[in-house]
């Protein structure tokens, strides 16, 4: 009879311990986790509550719009700490800053206007009038906050990096001076300025793709370590506040009707963001009114969607880095250093046809950058064209004129004894199958058969390019203009200076040019298209195609845009219910 | 008795502690680095090494491992790096009744159906009901939850609109990724069931229940189901273990925001914490489940206690 009663206690144990767990979903804020489902709270009656204060909530509800989007949401709201785009998509739509992205044009957002020193050294931004969603006064010293932190270099900040061309903030980074020492001043409530040490175009463009945003001080000291982790730990100055946050899962949004432009734009009251990882749930989700936007649509569902699926520019691109000092041997370094080496590659590629074969999102491209690059005027690529660089479709007779120069510069007879590469790229179904391809390329037009294609894990790979591991690497990132960011990158003193050691100084001297003007005037572009045709011409980096955004959006929601700079943008949509 | 179970119990302390260190040093064996794996932006090697000054990622790895094992005994899993601010314990407390809900709502409703398909197999063994069963069966072991689930979702959500297509809002939408993962649950179980009652009927027990003039039902009940059950509850603990921790795939499909995605993210991008994390918590499940149905086990089948 004991051991009857132990049994039954032991299964009870059991059940109980795995039946612990289990319970009602509820979110950390015990907020709805939709907007339908907030709809529906809101909707509801309160249990204490009368008839008569039941229907205007009712009616509330009814005049409420919402907005599903299938997308990616935050991995964190730590404003310190994003790395991911995700992320920055989001605070678009919750955090202010100086200047915001509307498309391709930069916008006044908190600041009213600034002002440049005669020697182009000094920017002075003057601040608007607005309030965080506490009810709060948004101040320049938040600003100014938010960049002592960030640059603190106690705080490991990710946004630390976005921030160092300010006046000696690689120096307060190494901690060889005074925070006062940097070249940011707070000059009253409404204003502060920021220096650099040479005159740069690209500074108000800098501070729009890479944001400060105001926090203050007492709230960033509060939460510590959970900043950014909840709704309560986010303080909000933009257009929403968050309502529910699940990272990397899902985000539900409400408008705040004190942000400064709220009677202008982003005229929906929610906005949930889900993140559906199986393209056939999205697909579905979307067809079954579950949902109103589904961006990046997989391209398996575009023809199924194909009656809402509009194309919008990612920003997004391919590249092949040929290195031009080969990490094998010197042999190899000798080889890619050869310039008509790397052109009899180049031409071997048909760059329109590779892309599209491997998904129709993908357009072949022989430019850095994206084909919808829009100015004032119209689109940069077509306003701007390069006629010196290898055409994207590439000329396989050319390709083999170009390697029997190179083996006769090199003292080879046969191209079979050229020495091994390595073309490395890290795991992904699509790398692997465009690697191939152009691997198989090169031997079938120029018989080269001495490049081996390897990949590896995401992190072994990124460690093997910051290593200078890999002769040849196969990489995805952003085409945004050159001269600013990723291009940076590869000028003398940059972070991948050693993959193109050999280039000609030409091209450097380019780069240093476009500093000179005002970002968005002729003169800049002109600047620009002068540095990319140089930077081309050298054949190390290699563009292969652009990959462009087919987002599917439901008939109910007119005037949405997909910007690169941003992500999805809300400003003036229509939602016709 | 006791001497059984404090055995039990010291095996299963020492083998969570053999789960915690082995993971902790096979996750930081993995070739990369977190911070720069986690951005999605080209980071400066002088931002990566502050960062991970930041994080404690630049301190000699056994001195890492001593300050895990002391937050460990004090169940503090610390905060992830790929999730700022989230601590592993608030993502564990949050996520993991929903994986939760979801496996035991599957097991509660297949583990009596699949028995109760398998008594009626065996008892309509060669009958045209045994061969339907035994086809659906079949079925639902070989045919994959992936596509299972879109068929579900394809009728019942987007033709019949009975249910969401996915998410985690409300009963209803867990009927769909329930049923998803009942389908191999029932079949798996249905087999299970079958062989066992065949295999019974040829024991020497059942012909002296029959000699002794018991009737059907009381054959069938007393000796023959209960018997063939008693080796299926050493399996119980394991499958909802399994069924806890594997219902990934149908998370992912259903967006369900379980504990599943999680645990696969946070390798990928090698997440110290998370996935250390992660790995003890159900390490710490999967060992509890076995000592308790071990215990169990031993009570009802007195020949284990013996060999013990």
């Amino acid at each position: 009879m004991k051991k009857k009663i132990f049994a039954g206690i032991m299964t009870a144990a059991l059940a109980i311990s795995l039946l612990a767990g289990c319970g009602t979903y509820t979110t950390s804020s015990e907020t709805a986790s939709s907007p339908a489902a907030a709809e529906s709270t809101a909707a509801a009656p309160e249990a204490s509550g009368t008839d008569e204060a039941a229907e205007p909530a009712a009616e509330t509800a009814d005049k409420e719009t919402s907005v599903t989007i299938l997308y990616n949401p935050c991995v964190t709201l730590n404003v310190f700490q994003s790395q991911s785009t995700s992320d920055f998509s989001d605070y678009y739509l919750i955090m202010s800053s100086l200047f915001r992205y509307y498309g391709d044009e930069i916008e006044n957002d908190l600041c009213t206007d600034y002002t440049v020193s005669d020697d182009g050294l000094t920017y002075t931004f003057n601040l608007r009038e607005a309030k965080y969603e506490d009810g709060s006064d948004i101040v320049a010293g938040d600003f100014v906050y938010y960049l002592e932190y960030s640059l603190n270099p106690e705080n490991g900040c990710a946004s630390q990096q976005y921030f160092n061309w300010i006046s000696n903030a690689d120096k307060y980074l190494a901690g060889e001076c005074e925070w006062s020492d940097v070249g940011v001043k707070l000059i009253d409530d409404h204003s502060f300025s920021i220096s650099i040490d040479q005159p740069d175009g690209s500074v108000i463009r800098r501070l729009t793709g890479d944001p400060i945003f105001p926090i203050k001080k007492e709230f960033v000291e509060k939460w510590g370590q959970e900043l950014g982790s909840s709704p309560e730990s986010i303080l909000c100055s933009g257009a929403y506040s968050v309502v529910d946050l699940q990272p990397d899962v899902s985000l539900t949004l409400k408008k705040r009707d004190d942000w400064w432009n709220a009677e202008n734009e982003f005229p929906v009251d929610n906005v949930f963001i889900q993140k559906v990882s199986t393209a056939s749930t999205a697909a579905s989700m979307f067809e079954n009114g579950q949902a109103d936007i589904y961006p990046e649509v997989d391209a398996n569902y575009i023809p199924q969607l194909q009656d809402y699926v509009t194309t919008f520019a990612s920003g997004g691109q391919y590249y092949v880095w040929i290195r031009e000092q080969g990490m094998s041997s010197d042999e190899v370094t000798k080889v890619l250093d050869n310039d008509n080496f790397r052109l009899a590659l180049v031409y071997a590629l048909d760059r329109s046809l590779i892309g599209p074969a491997l998904d129709p999102n993908y357009i072949g491209t022989n430019r850095v950058v994206y084909g919808n690059y829009a100015t004032a005027t119209g689109k940069y690529v077509e306003e701007y064209p390069l006629e010196s660089i290898v055409p994207v479709e590439g000329d396989r007779e050319k390709a083999v004129e170009y390697l029997n120069l190179a083996l006769e510069e090199l003292g080879y007879s046969d191209v079979s004894e050229l020495p091994e590469m390595l073309y490395l790229t890290y795991e992904d179904d699509k790398m692997k199958l465009l690697g191939e391809t152009i691997v198989d390329t090169w031997k079938q037009v120029l018989g080269i058969t001495s490049i081996q294609f390897q990949q590896q894990t995401i992190g072994t790979a990124i460690g093997s390019l910051y290593g200078g591991q890999y002769d040849i690497f196969q990489i995805s990132g952003s085409s945004t203009l050159l001269g600013t960011e990723e291009m940076s990158y590869f000028q003398p003193n940059g972070e991948f200076s050693f993959h193109s050691t050999n280039w000609d100084e030409n091209v450097f001297a380019k780069f240093g040019e476009i500093k000179n003007y005002e970002f968005g005037t002729a003169e800049y572009y002109k600047a620009v298209s002068e540095a990319e045709e140089a930077f081309l011409n050298e054949n190390s980096l290699v563009p292969l195609y652009d990959i462009t955004n087919s987002t599917a959006v439901s008939p109910r929601v007119k005037n949405y845009m997909v910007s690169q700079n941003t992500g999805y943008m809300l400003n003036y949509v229509e939602i016709d219910d | 008795m006791k001497k059984y179970i404090l055995r039990r119990f010291f095996i299963s302390v020492f083998t969570i502690w053999m789960i915690a260190t082995a993971s902790f040093f096979l996750v930081h064996m993995l070739p990369g680095n977190p911070v720069a794996l986690n951005s999605q932006r080209l980071l400066s090697q002088e931002t990566m090494n502050r960062m991970l000054h930041y994080y404690g990622l630049d301190k000699p790895l056994w001195q890492q491992y001593l300050i895990y094992m002391k937050n460990l005994l004090h169940g503090d899993f610390g905060y992830s790096i790929q999730y700022t601010g989230q601590t592993v314990n608030k993502m564990i407390a949050t996520k993991f009744p929903i994986s939760c809900q979801l496996g035991m709502q599957a097991y509660i409703f297949s583990f009596p159906i699949g028995i109760l398909f398998g008594i009626i197999s065996a008892r309509r063994r060669g009958k045209p009901v045994d061969y339907v069963l035994v086809a659906l069966s079949a079925v639902g072991v070989s045919v994959p939850v992936f596509i299972i689930a879109t068929v579900l979702q394809l009728i019942f959500a987007v033709k019949l609109k009975l249910f969401p297509v996915a998410l985690w809002e409300s009963f209803r939408s867990t009927i769909l990724p329930t049923l998803t993962l009942s389908f191999s649950l029932i079949a798996g179980k249905s087999r299970t069931m079958r062989t066992l009652m065949l295999e019974i009927l040829n024991e020497d027990y059942m012909r002296t229940a029959k000699a002794k003039g018991l009737n059907k039902f009381q054959i069938v009940w007393s000796h023959q189901i209960r018997n063939a059950i008693i080796p299926m509850i050493p399996m119980m603990g394991m499958e909802i273990v399994s069924l806890l921790m594997g219902s990934f795939v149908v998370e992912q499909i259903f967006s369900i925001p379980g504990l599943g995605a999680y645990f696969v993210t946070s390798i990928q991008s090698l997440d110290y914490t998370m996935t250390l994390g992660l790995t003890v918590f159900l390490g710490i499940f999967v060992v509890a489940a076995n000592f308790l149905v071990d215990l169990l086990y031993g009570l009802i089948d007195p020949r284990i206690r013996v060999a013990e």
